[in-house]
């Protein structure tokens, strides 16, 4: 039975993900302002940033971009979650072999 | 029931975005003092939170094959959700009468959107829950047959934490 450690398909989960958290770690070098100010549309309609529209619209597109990763990673967290609880209770009730009668000592056999 | 709940998750995302964005947009937001009777809502939060409960204690006794608790569990959940719904719409009734309506304004039109399709889909968890409770009457769940009651509770527990969430945006600024 394969370990999971060497099944192919965790190993690329695993690497995409420390792809993805590294990103996401170089991602927020960047000051949050600027990163609002990329938005074409809010330049467009709120040149100034000190408005209390812009303050809110900042917010909220700032909770409208992290909703679908928050879930996403929810969601695949909870399913590596269940599959690991699962390989887990599958190696706990795996038979175990009775070695000893394995050999059998043959007549004349010190 | 994962990818239910998710895309219920980014509908409430835009919709909390845009009462987010009105909320520190405005100059002057009224506060929840002024309208909403928050003390009623904190005890309509406890009943949601005590069916939560509720839910949990009838989702564990399908996994012990224990049918009279179940019914009995999930009966009482479905209680609680329509004791919800009617405080809640108590309260409606109530602020339409002293002038608040989804049309006075920005705050009104928020508010009901918002709130008023968190009810609508406690609504919906009631009555899967009543066929829920239906079925589990007329033994259909056990030990071995339990997925239904789970994914049920799921949702329960779904729209209730959402509720929290709602609850601490919209009635305590």
């Amino acid at each position: 039975m394969r370990h999971a450690r060497h099944n192919p398909a965790v190993i690329f989960s695993c690497h995409l993900a420390t792809l993805f958290v590294v990103l996401s770690i170089v991602a927020l070098q960047c000051p949050l302002e600027a990163l609002a100010q990329g938005c074409a549309m809010c330049q467009t309609v709120m040149p100034r940033g000190d408005e209390p529209m812009a303050r809110g619209m900042f917010w909220s597109v700032s909770l409208l971009m992290t909703a679908p990763f928050v879930v996403g990673a929810s969601i695949g967290g909870w399913v590596f979650y269940q599959y690991r609880n699962a390989r887990r209770a599958q190696r706990a009730a795996a038979t175990v072999l009775p070695l000893h009668l394995a050999y059998v000592q043959k007549e004349g056999q010190p | 029931m994962l990818m239910l709940i998710g895309a219920e998750t980014m509908l409430f995302a835009g919709l909390i975005g845009v009462y987010i964005a009105f909320r520190f947009g405005s100059v002057a937001w009224p506060s929840a003092h002024l309208y909403l009777p928050v003390g009623v809502t904190w005890v309509n939060t406890g009943v949601l939170l005590l069916s939560c409960y509720t839910m949990h204690r009838a989702v564990n006794a399908v996994r012990r094959d224990d049918r009279q608790n179940l019914v009995g569990g999930l009966s009482l959940t479905g209680l609680l959700g329509a004791i919800f719904l009617g405080i809640q719409g108590y309260e409606w009734t109530q602020l339409i009468r002293d002038g608040l309506t989804i049309s006075t304004g920005i705050y009104g039109a928020t508010f009901y959107t918002l709130i008023g399709c968190h009810a609508a889909h406690v609504f919906a968890a009631v009555v899967w829950l009543l066929i829920v409770v239906w079925q589990a009457g007329r033994g259909k769940y056990s030990q071995r047959n339990s997925v239904g009651v789970e994914i049920c509770g799921m949702y329960w527990y779904y729209v209730g934490a959402l509720w929290v969430v709602l609850f601490a945006l919209v009635y305590l600024n």
